[in-house]
Order: C-alpha cells, then sequence, then structure tokens
C-alpha cells in the first residue's frame, strides 16, 4: 500500500520535470532565436531604419514604407473583418437555429480558420486583384488578410458568446427586454473581452504573414508612403522576405533589424491586448 | 373564521391561471390548473421537486417561451388581458410582470446600472434616475449597504445582497407582480431571513408569486398557499388552513413530512 503511494508521488514528480523540460525547451528556441537576431541584426537598428525608404545600399535601407504600409493594412483589415466576424458570431450563437445546415456552416468555418494563407492568397488575387480590378493596391491586400483572419474572430468570438451564462440573457428578458436589447445591452459587453482578446491575437497573425500577400504581388522595394487605399504598398514581413532571400550578407542583417522591429509590434499588440482584457474585465462574470 | 377566508379571495385577484397546462414535448408538467392571485398579498406555491410549481410560475410572465419544446394551453389573465392571447407581445408582459430567479444573477454592472437598466431600455427613464436608485434599493432594504459604493460591480456583493439587488431591479419597473423562483435556494439561513422579511415588507405594496419548497418559508411569507402535486393543483386555500387543516390527503402527507 506504502509502496504504491510513493511509485505514484515518483510518477508525479517525473511528470511535472517532463512538463518542465518541454516548456524550457521550447524557450529555449525561443531564445535561441532572438539572441541570433539580436546579434545579427541590431546593430542595424536606428531611427534612421525606421525613416529610411528600402534602398538596394544597405546603409542607407530602411522600413519607413514597411511599417506605415503594415500600419495602413492593419488599420483596414481591421475595419472590415471585425465588425462582420462579430455580427456573424451573433447570428450564428444568438440568432441561427440549430440544425445541419449551420452545423455544416460552422463546421466550414473551423476548416477555414485551418486553410493555409496561400490558398487565400490565390483567392485575393483572383477576386480582388484581378475580378474586381483592384491590382496590387491595400485594398485587395487588406480584403484578403480580412478573410484570412475572419474565421479566426468568428470562432473566438462565438466561444466569447457562449461563455455569458443564460442566467444573464433570463434576467435582461424578465424585464422586458427585446432580444436585440439583450444581445447589444447584455451579452455583447459580457463577451467584449473574450473577443477582443481573439481580435487583437488574429490581428497579430495578419501583421505577421507575408504569403498571401506576395502571391497578390505585394512589392518589397517600395519608395514612397500610400497615400490611399488604392495605393500600392509592402509590409514589414514582406520586406523581411525581400532583404532575406538576397545574397549579400548585409541585407541578411536587416532583415534581422525588421524581424526586431515586427516583434517589437506584435509584442505590443498582444500587450494592448492584456490591457483592453482587464480594463473591459471590471465587472467580471 | 379560517374556514371562510379558504373559500372566500380575500382581495380582487390580479393574475389568473385559467384550466393551464404545460407541456414538455410530449410530458405533461402542469395539468390544467386554475388559480386565482390577489393583489398585495404573498401567494406561496409548494410541493415536491418534479411537481412543475416552477414551470407553472414562468408561464405567468411567459419565460417558458425561451424553451421550444414546451407548449402551453390555456389562458391567464393579467388585470383582465389574456397574456396567451394572439397578438399579445411577451416582452410587454415582462415588463409589467418582474422575475427574481433561484440563483442571483445580477448584470455585470454597477449597482446603479444594475436598477436602472430595465427602465433604460424601455425608455421608462426619467431624468438621471437617481431617485428610482435610491427608492428601489430602500424598497429592497440595500440602501444603506450599498450607498456608498453605487459604481462599484454589483458582482463584488454578496449573494444575499446580490439577491436583493434583482429584487430592488425587479421593482424599479413598478410591476404588477413579482414573481419568485425559490429566490433563497442559494442563500444562507441569514440571508433567507432577511430576504424573507423583505417579502413581507414588499407584500403591502406589491403582489407576490414565490415558488419555495421550503415549507416554513411558505409559512412564514404567505397568505395564501398552492400545493403542487404531479402538475397538479390539489389544494388552495389560505396558508393558515393549509397547514393546520389541509382538506387533501396527499397536501397532508406532504405538510408532515411523510412525503416528498
Amino acid at each position: 500500500m506504502l509502496k504504491s503511494v510513493k511509485a505514484r508521488k515518483r510518477r508525479d514528480k517525473i511528470f511535472v520535470w517532463l512538463c518542465r523540460g518541454v516548456t524550457l525547451m521550447a524557450l529555449f528556441v525561443l531564445a535561441l532565436l532572438l539572441f541570433h537576431l539580436i546579434r545579427e541584426g541590431a546593430h542595424w537598428l536606428s531611427l534612421d531604419f525606421l525613416n529610411q525608404f528600402p534602398s538596394r545600399f544597405p546603409s542607407k535601407a530602411g522600413i519607413k514604407s514597411a511599417l506605415f504600409g503594415t500600419l495602413w493594412l492593419s488599420l483596414l483589415t481591421a475595419i472590415f473583418s471585425f465588425p462582420i466576424g462579430i455580427a456573424s458570431a451573433l447570428y450564428l450563437e444568438e440568432y441561427a437555429p440549430k440544425n445541419r445546415l449551420f452545423s455544416l456552416i460552422e463546421m466550414n468555418i473551423s476548416n477555414l480558420a485551418g486553410m493555409p494563407s496561400i490558398v487565400y492568397g490565390l483567392l485575393g488575387l483572383t477576386v480582388f486583384v484581378r475580378f474586381f480590378g483592384l491590382e496590387q493596391s491595400l485594398w485587395s491586400g487588406s480584403l484578403t488578410m480580412s478573410l484570412l483572419i475572419m474565421p479566426t474572430i468568428i470562432i473566438a468570438s462565438k466561444e466569447a458568446i457562449r461563455a455569458v451564462p443564460d442566467s444573464l440573457r433570463l434576467a435582461a428578458f424578465a424585464l422586458g427586454a427585446k432580444p436585440w436589447q439583450v444581445i447589444v445591452g447584455q451579452v455583447l459587453p459580457a463577451a467584449l473581452p473574450g473577443i477582443l482578446t481573439g481580435f487583437i491575437l488574429s490581428m497579430s497573425r495578419a501583421v505577421g504573414e507575408s504569403a498571401p500577400l506576395i502571391m497578390i504581388g505585394a512589392l518589397s522595394y517600395v519608395a514612397f508612403l500610400p497615400q490611399s487605399p488604392s495605393d500600392p504598398f509592402t509590409v514589414l514581413p514582406v520586406q523581411i522576405f525581400g532583404w532575406a532571400s538576397r545574397p549579400n550578407e548585409e541585407f541578411h542583417g536587416l532583415a534581422g533589424a525588421a524581424i526586431l522591429v515586427l516583434l517589437a509590434v506584435l509584442f505590443l499588440m498582444n500587450l494592448g491586448a492584456v490591457i483592453v482584457r482587464q480594463r473591459f474585465q471590471r465587472y467580471r462574470l | 373564521m379560517t374556514m371562510m377566508n379558504v373559500d372566500l379571495q380575500s382581495a380582487p385577484p390580479v393574475l389568473e391561471a385559467r384550466d393551464l397546462s404545460v407541456y414538455y414535448g410530449k410530458t405533461c408538467a402542469v395539468n390544467s390548473v386554475s388559480l386565482n392571485v390577489g393583489r398585495n398579498q404573498v401567494t406561496a406555491i409548494i410541493g415536491p421537486s418534479g411537481c412543475g410549481k416552477s414551470t407553472f410560475l414562468r408561464t405567468l410572465n411567459r419565460m417558458n417561451d425561451f424553451n421550444p419544446s414546451v407548449r402551453t394551453e390555456g389562458e391567464v389573465f393579467c388585470r383582465g388581458k389574456n397574456i396567451y392571447a394572439s397578438g399579445i407581445d411577451a416582452t410587454e408582459i415582462r415588463r409589467s410582470i418582474g422575475m427574481v430567479f433561484q440563483k442571483p444573477n445580477p448584470f455585470p454592472k454597477s449597482i446603479a446600472k444594475n436598477i436602472l437598466w430595465g427602465l433604460k431600455i424601455n425608455g421608462m427613464l426619467n431624468g438621471n434616475g437617481d431617485e428610482v436608485v435610491e427608492r428601489s434599493l430602500k424598497q429592497a432594504g440595500l440602501w444603506d449597504e450599498v450607498k456608498d459604493r453605487l459604481n462599484d460591480s454589483a458582482l463584488n456583493l454578496s449573494g444575499g445582497q446580490q439577491q436583493r439587488l434583482c429584487i430592488a431591479r425587479a421593482i424599479a419597473m413598478s410591476p404588477s407582480v413579482v414573481l419568485m423562483d425559490e429566490p433563497c435556494s442559494a442563500l444562507d439561513p441569514r440571508s433567507t431571513a432577511r430576504i424573507e422579511d423583505l417579502i413581507n415588507e414588499l407584500a403591502t405594496q406589491y403582489t407576490i408569486v414565490i415558488v419555495t419548497h421550503n415549507m416554513q418559508q411558505a409559512a412564514r411569507v404567505s397568505k395564501e398557499t398552492a400545493f403542487f402535486y404531479e402538475g397538479k393543483l390539489v389544494e388552495f386555500g389560505s396558508t393558515q388552513a393549509i397547514f393546520t387543516k389541509p382538506k387533501n390527503k396527499k397536501t397532508e402527507e406532504y405538510i408532515t413530512g411523510r412525503m416528498g
């Protein structure tokens, strides 16, 4: 009896150490990557690097156009994907009948979330660039990105909405609220922290993607700032891809520096997610 | 004197259920119940678990509408108007028939907003609502405990306070009837006693229907009691008569603890 307890405790310890080891391994790889990036790229980082357009001379090259392109793209993507994503999630959770058609639709949304991004690039190329004639503009890029992240937004929002307890809906209905008032006045505010977290995480995916944008023809050498959504553009990941695929060692350093900037942007976005979440959770359920 | 009261309605009815039956699919949960709820008094509904008392209560403000498998037959008159007649908006009904649930369910908003939300969405709010907040909280016996933190989250209150807030939220709408579905079942004895006192106080101004499976509670707070068993209304009369001289054998078995 005593022996089996001891054996179980030992196995418990082994399991804990196994978990620790795996976590440390993941962190180690991340640290290695960061270390490598800093060694390669850090000395390229400067205000000029942020403030210069790309150039064929490494010392004069910067990421101004890519940084602004990333800002434009994320802004437009947010405008397209956020309202549509939330509205779809609300419809699917609160209004849609529970039947086969809708379970099929929901299953497909989950499937879409796992679709390789290059496929969205092809879709964007066919539909937005060619069919609607939007060319290689920010319109095409942000619409493609919206399609890419919409399934994730819908799924995260659906989960957040489903987590709102029914007792809250009943309390609202018992006061004579109409269904839309229950949704807008109670369900949505209660689900908002979860929705926003999912949204910001999706946005950081959009900011980090390059494949679909390369597919629709975003350029890696853009020596001007976009003035409107119909202008061509580049973004950080595409710029990084462009520099990294050059033979010149110095451009690899530039790519490393740009990656550090991109990581900083992503870090700030995720920090934003945490802050937003805490702010809205003042009235926690 | 008690015998007289059993048969005579002491007050004109505010709610009248006539031949009311409720089915969950094919199962009959409430079987042709007719019951009058008198004005400005507490009517208790008692009975063992599964006797249909909560289902019956929810028919009174059409809260069963949200369950698609529920079918309701019969009529419920609120101040002479059949709330199951075609063309009646269930939303309107719920505006004037408030409800307090088993588990306290305040909105995840501030205390003041909890009180005002119902008025706001129904366009019944005049001014900034400070008065309604104070009056409702005072009536619910919560004012002194929360008057300095009306903008704090309602979720920081204790369970008993939350339930009193839910009562305040219901009476802020000046309802004709307040339905209470085992409002103390999730509360400790001290909070329960506070709510019971509160129900007694409110009965002077409000019509209250309370479902409870705590017989002593029914005896303490209500003027009239209805005993439900297996979906049927077995006996209905003054609480005193039900508890001292039940006419029906089932009622007697239940209140003496031999059944249920």
